[in-house]
């Protein structure tokens, strides 16, 4: 039953303590989300500081269902309405959308979604050629319901992440794991159910893996297909 | 030369599929070179054979388990390849999905992590809304579609010219037969002079042969009360006095019951790869006036159609619809093509009738958006109807049977809007050029609920 447990839990986006090592990912994000939190309460307009505690709590919601989205929007909006970046505005984007997925109100989870798909596809029309802003529309995509129908944008932004780093395998060096697209694209073929796709992906994610939270985030994908 | 939406629709589709598929190639390409051939998991040899380990189900607390694990063709303990497993499994999601019981459906196979001889397959099903409303402009129906853990399904509609009960039981004791029994009352103009009020009963027996096969019989009983009485709904009747019956050219009012036995194959072939769909069915009848045996009649009707997707744009579809009435065929008539011989003028009554329908109709046009949200489709379309009809008059012989043919030219759109609930909504309008004065509109309207 162990599978039948974590496909539900991983449409949810909840990733759920699933072993020692998710527990000690869940402990060191939470409490880098007090101290942030803290500091926060000192110098509640640093821009910076903003951004990296929506980003904690966007990382508390997505990766472990720790975080209802709301928290992460709340300090990506701050930061955002600061410093009109399109990078923070893609992560407000992801943040809106995990929120619209975990909404139980479906006029608000509309009102969600649709914030969502406006700040992910207008970051993504001034920084088209930015990976992290592609790849944080993708995982929008991801927890966005069905009847948006935005699985097409995912598909195309990770097949634009997989030919950038085919072309040039340093190409996401500084911003983030390229495993973590093999991880996007896993999850967004469970969602699809097709179970082969998702299970390749993650292999193959696992294999590339230099990042120890993206390495143990696929080895705990991983253990869902393993009875 | 004017360029159309759909003319842009489908320069942006052309341009798109090639770049589709090349991207589509990166992510695979990462895959295979990070991944090598070397492990046995990840082979997608459509030969090899495979066993069918277990089978697991996830489904709605009301939804009954064994009536869903009678629909599903996959058996556990099977062996097979992986080609057939992969047909059983989209066979059985389809049959899931045409009983329109769930808001959802999915049947896949999980990757075989352990042994690559073995699968685990699994059924995941979610509750759909539990009722289905449905319209015309003067009849509104409603059915539940769940009726006994959501096995059996009754419809009722409640209208100015139809009333009618049907009980639906898709798989009776979960074997392949289904059994239908509708109630209704229904009062149509007659040839536009008076109105027809129809009682009756349709008792239906089928079995589903194949997936896409169907055969039923029907016995079906059916009063028709002739206008003795001016039927405006039920209730309430103005009688015909001798002198307006006499005007109207009615003979003296008598109530006619009749019996008709028939015996129905369906059939469906879908879209495929080569993007062909055929859908059919042939039917016979034997009609027995119980007051009148001299008016017993026999009736035979056909409908093939055939569909064509040349494009992802556009679809083609090649109708022909024939049947073989008697003359003077009274009261309610359940064949199509009923209906669509009544879209051409000066045919009826008719002996045969046979229509040719071609259609087209757009498809995937930009649809409407609001606020980055799709919320309407607009699929256009048009048709022309030729139309044949033998027209047999009593006391003619069959050589002096005239012969000739109508069309029916006519246009429309169906739309789809996808708010809260998803709406169908049919608008058009026909002309026949060989009568003037045959402009009509047609309309079309319903609802999904979940």
């Amino acid at each position: 039953m162990k599978l039948l447990l974590f496909v539900p839990f991983l449409l949810l986006g909840a990733a759920g303590p699933l072993g020692a090592e998710g527990n000690g990912d869940l402990e060191r994000l939470q409490g880098e989300a007090a101290r942030l939190e803290a500091a926060l309460a000192e110098a509640p307009g640093d821009h910076d500081l903003l951004l990296a505690a929506g980003r904690i709590q966007y990382d508390l919601g997505a990766f472990f269902g720790a975080s209802s989205g709301r928290e992460a929007a709340a300090r990506l909006e701050a930061a955002y309405l600061i410093d009109r970046d399109p990078v923070t505005k893609a992560f407000l984007g992801a943040a809106y959308a995990y929120a619209a997925g975990s909404a139980g109100d479906y006029l608000a989870r509309l009102d969600l979604a649709r914030r969502a798909m406006r700040c992910a596809d207008e970051a993504a029309a001034e920084r088209p050629d930015d990976p992290l802003v592609r790849l944080l529309r993708a995982e929008g995509s991801y927890f966005l319901p069905d009847m948006f129908e935005r699985s097409r944008t995912a598909d195309a932004d990770l097949e634009y992440l997989f030919a950038r780093y085919q072309a040039d395998r340093q190409c996401f060096a500084g911003l983030f794991d390229p495993a973590l697209v093999f991880y996007v694209k896993a999850r967004m073929s469970v969602k699809e159910r097709l179970m082969d796709q998702a299970y390749r992906y993650a292999l193959a994610g696992r294999k590339i893996a230099a990042d120890d939270f993206v390495k143990r985030r696929l080895a705990e994908f991983l253990k869902g297909f393993e009875e | 030369m004017k360029f159309t939406s759909a003319f842009f629709a489908g320069l942006i589709i052309l341009l798109c599929v090639p770049l589709a598929l090349c991207a589509a190639e990166a992510g695979e390409e990462l895959v295979r070179e990070i991944l090598g051939d070397s492990d046995p998991r990840l082979s997608r040899d459509p030969a090899a054979m495979v066993t069918v380990r277990d089978i697991r189900y996830v489904l709605p607390e009301s939804v009954d388990r064994a009536w869903v694990e009678s629909l599903i063709d996959v058996k556990q303990g099977a062996r097979l390849s992986v080609a057939g497993l992969d047909r059983l499994i989209a066979r059985s999601r389809r049959k899931l999905e045409a009983t329109r019981q769930f808001g959802g459906v999915n049947v896949y196979a999980l990757p075989p992590v352990k042994d690559p001889r073995e699968r685990t397959v699994v059924v995941e099903a979610s509750a759909g809304f539990w009722f289905g409303f449905y319209c015309w402009p003067w009849d509104v129906g409603v059915s539940f579609n769940h009726l006994f853990r959501a096995d059996k399904a009754v419809s009722l509609t409640l209208g100015l010219d139809t009333q009618e009960v049907i009980y639906y039981d898709p798989a009776l004791g979960y074997s392949p037969f289904y059994l239908l029994l509708d109630l209704y009352n229904v009062i149509a103009p007659y040839e536009g002079k008076y109105l027809d009020d129809t009682l009756g009963a349709v008792l239906r027996f089928g079995v589903n042969l194949t997936e896409n096969v169907a055969l039923y019989a029907d016995s079906a009983i059916a009063c028709h009360f002739f206008p003795d009485s001016y039927f405006l709904f039920p209730g309430i009747a103005a009688d015909l006095s001798d002198a307006e019956r006499e005007a109207l050219g009615i003979a003296r009012p008598r109530v006619l019951l009749r019996e008709s036995l028939g015996l129905a194959l369906n059939f469906f072939r879908p879209y495929d790869d080569n993007r062909v769909g055929l859908k059919g069915y042939v039917s016979g009848s034997l009609f027995i006036a119980l007051d009148d045996p001299a008016t017993s009649y026999f009736s035979i009707n056909s409908d093939l159609k055939l569909l064509f997707v040349p494009a992802d744009w556009l679809i083609l579809m090649l109708r022909n619809t024939a049947g073989v009435h008697p003359v003077r065929t009274y009261g309610y008539q359940r064949y199509d093509v009923g209906s669509m011989y009544r879209g051409v003028p000066r045919v009826s009554p008719v002996d045969v009738v046979d229509v040719v329908r071609a259609e087209a109709s757009l498809r995937n046009l930009p649809p409407l958006s609001l606020l980055g949200v799709r919320i309407l489709d607009i699929l256009p379309f048009v048709f022309a109807d030729f139309l044949r009809a033998w027209e047999s008059p009593d006391g003619i012989d069959w050589a002096d049977v005239w012969g000739g043919v109508e069309t029916c030219l006519g246009g429309g759109v169906y739309l789809h809007l996808r708010t809260l609930f998803n709406m169908y909504v049919t608008l058009g309008a026909s002309v026949s050029p060989a009568n003037g004065d045959a402009f009509r509109f047609f309309y079309k309207f319903s609802l999904d609920l979940y």
